[in-house]
């Protein structure tokens, strides 16, 4: 259970893994703040008594964490994040290997940088009547480059569409 | 932060952002449905046949490794506090291995060595009277193993036949009082401590809440009809759904349904028939030895009411008590406090890391219907909260007599709580050696009490243990302990021969417990043949007691293996007094007492703290042994979770609610609601709980220091040779005064000057106390009588006083001095 070698206090620990969680955006956009980035003190033993972090090595009566407690640290806040509960946390992380903390570690950061940036929810739309049964909805904003070749888009669309409804009819 | 300039974290910096990485061999995948990690404890199953009063148990328990490496599997466990252990095997391909009992030591070096080696192999070893490790490790990918232990265990008894069978199913937490320190113990949460210098060997990680692990659990109790009885009634099980079998000639009783490990199995019932009495039975060994137990019932109480009592009651009101276990304790203690009577007094302490008593002051109060009252209103008002220091509880306790103006009253000491403590060692330690006249009695209140250390306890105190589920009757459950509570019946008991062949030295317990009112007491030992024993003692009424009892032979081979775990459990006690430099009676070291234990154990297969079980198969299945290790985490016992709803918890509670008292860390910090279930804060207080304080300094002003360097052989040297100087010096006047000589004190004063010279500048000095005490008492004594030209007897005297002291003083010094090992972890909480 020792981790070696001891780096860090508590403290140390948690700003340490508040700070990864930031800078690779494991757990920072969390619009609510749910994640606590910063674990206190309280939290870590908590997360000790569950075995999902190793107890710390203790050197004059002082309490060292080390990289393989930074990972378990910030495996359980990333899969915070992802809105996972403790008891689902720990039946994942439970018993897994530094080797294996660094592997989720390096999947979660690459899932995370493949995250689109988030598309807004509203968006404003012009809609005309052409025709009876017939509108024509645009994006507000929206302006052709080329008419041309839109019309001709247009056109095949809409003949996509009789034939479409046709298509069943004929066959039966 | 320097501290992070000096890690490197490849694993953020080396990913190219984008990439996704290649699903297959190597790669986690966590959040799907194969991320899960199955824990290895599949299934345990339990079997328990009682007869004579007598339980023999049979667990197994089934490891499975789902990895794609080996697997090294370890789980604490309990079993019945006391019980002896005496069979361990391991099923593994086909085959059984059965384990065999070496020193503890030994047994971890040979296990250790397999493992190496890699064969499959198996570890058992004791960690306290009921918690348990073992370890299976080198199981193959996709492999089962099976353990398979045997223990028998003497059940109490009482006169009108009600008996009770306890199968403990889960190791609670314990409070760890101490200072946190490093330690290569053991593999558990917490970390060691001064005081617990084995906390990590008794504290499994925790199941998050939520978290069920699906072990299959069996469990079935056969109670076999013995000779006059005819029936057992009011068969009731308190904490678990049963079906019961009735047969001819025994009841069954199991399970109803799948159950979780979270609280203790208990079974009680009433035999009817012919009544029970006094019995003396004898196993004849196939090697023609004779083991036997004697179990004596009091006469009735004729009218005699006994002298006035002070009764002080201790409750333990910390942070695992809550809830219902609290509310249980303040009523079980407020129904005792109405069985004393108008010329008794009493106290009532509620403890936690601190002491609180009834009227503010550790002082008695008249037991009338006033002081009754008092003492109810007090009770009624006591919540949990806090740790359990119950050594320094007792110390206040016992104290309370001691500031006693009236010097009248039996002093009496009856402790309600849960006994989860680590510190077990100090507390016992303190009652053995402070507790003078007093007697201490033992209510238990918990799903998952802790009944090994509460039974010695009270054994120790020589009082009685009781045994009750928080929310049951309490009135039914202690109406034996509410006529107990004083004076016993009968004491000063002593065995007679007749014509047994009585070996009166191999009595276990060496001193025969007193009789109290209804209740049998037992002494196991060892006869030459079937005949005739008389015990005799003097009653409370002061008139004589005397009851000869015949010898009944029975195939019983369990009754050796419990003699000799009585035995063990005695020498323990002394071992625990020779180890803090106490004297004992009858005499021994540590190193003499460990021996016999040591002995006892591999002469009759006993598992003991200082003996453990390994069995090794042989075949090479993991070249190198490596592999991934896990720890079954264990369920928080039933009912610890309800004081979090106690506290205006309810279940599902929008989080804003949570910073109801007690409920911290959601005002600190915002958490997911996936973390917002009670059982969080319940477990945090848990965490907080048995942390105590007992934490490592944690936080922002912790600093980093540097590593303590260990002492070089250049300023080891001046102390080394000041003490041989001093050993050299106590020989020769050892010598001198062997040869009918006064001594000279010249060179032993020189010795002296010279080692506490060298010590003021030797930087693990701190290490060599007990060196530091001897030379300042032992030594000094010595000095003086010398030159005072004392005679040669009270000078040898001296010498004989301080043996113990010089002995412990050299073996703490050979430890730092020769590198020699210092005594293990377990061996300082005995």
């Amino acid at each position: 259970m020792k981790a070696a070698p001891t780096l860090w206090s508590l403290h140390e620990l948690s700003e340490e893994a508040a700070g990864l969680l930031r800078r690779t955006g494991l757990a920072a956009v969390q619009p609510d703040g749910r994640v606590s980035a910063a674990p206190d003190a309280r939290t870590v033993r908590y997360y000790t008594t569950l075995g999902l972090l190793d107890r710390p090595a203790i050197e004059g009566r002082i309490a060292h964490y080390g990289k393989k407690h930074l990972l378990q640290l910030v495996a359980i806040k990333a899969l915070q994040a992802k809105g996972l509960g403790l008891a689902e946390i720990q039946e994942r992380l439970y018993g897994r290997g530094e080797a294996e903390l660094q592997t989720l570690a390096d999947q979660l950061v690459a899932r995370a940088a493949q995250i689109e940036p988030p598309t807004p929810l509203v968006r404003r739309m012009v809609e005309v009547a052409l025709a009876p049964g017939m509108k024509l909805v645009v994006e507000d904003g929206w302006e052709p480059s080329d008419p041309g070749p839109l019309k001709q888009q247009v056109l095949a669309a809409l003949a996509a569409i009789v034939r479409a409804r046709k298509g069943p009819g004929e066959r039966s | 932060m320097t501290a992070s300039a000096a890690v490197s974290l490849p694993m953020i910096e080396n990913v190219p952002s984008g990439q996704e990485p290649t699903r297959g061999l190597g790669v986690l995948e966590l959040l799907g449905p194969q991320g899960r990690m199955e824990l290895p404890l599949a299934s345990v199953s339990i079997a328990a046949k009682v007869s004579s009063f007598v339980a023999e148990v049979t667990v197994t328990q089934t490891f499975k490794n789902p990895h794609r490496e080996h697997l090294e599997a370890e789980y604490v466990f309990p079993l019945a506090g006391g019980c002896a252990v005496g069979h361990f095997e391991l099923r593994v391909a086909g085959r059984v291995v059965v384990g065999k009992v070496e020193e503890r030591g030994e047994a971890q070096r040979q296990y250790q060595q397999a493992i190496a080696e890699g064969k499959r192999a198996a570890l058992l070893e004791q960690e306290r009277t009921n918690v348990f490790t073992v370890k299976v490790g080198n199981l193959p990918p996709g492999e089962e193993a099976t353990v398979m232990l045997r223990y028998s265990e003497r059940l109490a008894f009482f006169e009108d036949g009600a008996g009770e069978l306890r199968l403990p199913l889960v190791v609670a937490p314990r409070y760890m009082a101490g200072e946190a320190v490093d330690g290569p113990s053991g593999s558990s949460t917490h970390s060691d401590t001064t005081k617990v210098p084995d906390a990590s060997r008794l504290s499994p990680p925790l199941l998050a809440p939520g978290f069920d692990p699906q072990t299959g659990l069996q469990l079935e109790v056969e109670l076999l009809h013995e000779k006059g009885v005819t029936s057992f009634d009011n068969l009731a099980c308190s904490q678990h759904a049963t079906k019961t079998v009735f047969r001819p000639d025994s009841i069954t009783v199991s399970l109803a349904r799948a159950e979780r490990f979270d609280r203790d199995f208990v079974l009680r019932w009433r035999m009817g028939g012919a009544g029970i009495t006094s019995t003396l039975q004898v196993y004849p060994t196939p090697e023609g030895e004779h083991f036997a137990l004697l179990s004596i019932l009091p006469p009735r109480r004729d009218g005699f009411l006994g002298l006035p009592r002070n009764v002080v009651f201790v409750v333990d009101r910390s942070g695992s008590m809550g809830g219902a276990k609290m509310t249980s304790a303040a009523r079980a203690c407020a129904l005792l406090l109405r069985t004393l009577g108008p010329r008794d007094r009493f106290a009532v302490q509620a403890f936690d890391d601190r002491c609180e008593w009834l009227g503010g002051a550790p002082k008695f109060v008249a037991a009338d219907e006033a002081g009754l009252e008092q003492g109810e209103a007090f009770l009624r008002q006591i919540n949990a909260r806090g740790g359990t220091e119950l050594d320094l509880a007792m110390r206040k306790a016992i104290g309370v007599f001691a500031q006693d103006e009236k010097h009248e009253g039996l002093p009496i000491i009856v402790l309600l709580t849960d006994g989860q403590v680590g510190d077990e060692s100090s507390v016992l330690k303190g009652i053995q050696t402070s507790l003078g006249e007093a007697r201490v009695f033992t209510v238990g209140i918990d799903t998952a009490v802790n009944d090994g250390f509460l039974q010695r306890l009270a054994g120790l105190g020589g009082g009685t243990a009781t045994f009750v589920e928080p929310g049951t009757q309490l009135e039914e459950a202690l109406r034996a302990v509410g006529r107990e509570i004083g004076a016993p019946l009968v004491t000063n008991l002593s065995i007679h021969d007749e014509n047994s062949g009585a070996d009166l030295a191999s009595l276990a317990p060496a001193h025969f417990p007193d009789l109290f009112e209804g209740r049998a007491a037992s002494v196991f030992l060892r006869v030459r043949s079937i005949g005739k024993l008389t015990v005799t003692g003097l009653g409370s009424d002061g008139k004589r007691f005397s009851q000869t009892v015949t010898a009944q032979p029975l195939a019983l081979p369990a009754l050796a293996q419990l003699w000799a775990r009585t035995r063990v459990a005695d020498l323990e006690d002394r071992f625990r007094l020779a180890s803090a430099g106490m004297p004992v009676s009858p005499g021994g070291t540590p190193d003499s007492l460990k021996a016999e234990i040591v002995a006892l154990a591999c002469k009759h297969t006993l598992l003991t703290r200082f003996t453990a079980f390994v069995a090794i198969d042989q075949e090479v299945v993991n070249q190198g042994g490596e592999g991934r290790k896990v720890v079954q985490p264990v369920q928080l016992p039933a009912q610890w979770e309800e004081q979090d709803l106690s506290a205006g918890i309810a279940l599902g509670a929008p989080m804003f609610r949570m910073a109801a008292p007690g409920a911290m860390a959601a005002a600190a910090s915002p958490v997911s609601p996936g973390l917002a279930s009670p059982g969080r804060a319940v477990l945090e207080r848990i965490a907080t709980f048995i942390t105590g304080s007992g934490r490592a300094k944690e936080g922002r002003d912790a600093q980093l220091p540097r590593p303590e360097p260990g002492p070089s052989k250049a300023e080891l040297a001046p102390v080394q040779e000041a003490l041989g100087q001093l050993w050299a010096a106590l020989a020769a006047l050892d010598a001198e005064l062997k040869a009918g000589r006064v001594p000279e004190p010249r060179a032993l004063a020189e010795a002296r000057t010279a080692l506490l010279t060298a010590l003021t500048g030797f930087i693990r000095a701190s290490q060599l106390g007990a060196v530091q005490t001897f030379l300042r008492t032992g030594v000094a004594e010595l000095l003086a009588a010398l030159q005072a030209k004392a005679p040669i007897a009270g000078v040898q005297a001296l010498l004989v006083r301080h043996a113990v002291a010089l002995a412990n003083a050299r073996r703490q010094a050979d430890t730092l001095v020769e590198g020699k090992s210092a005594p293990e972890a377990w061996e300082r909480s005995i």
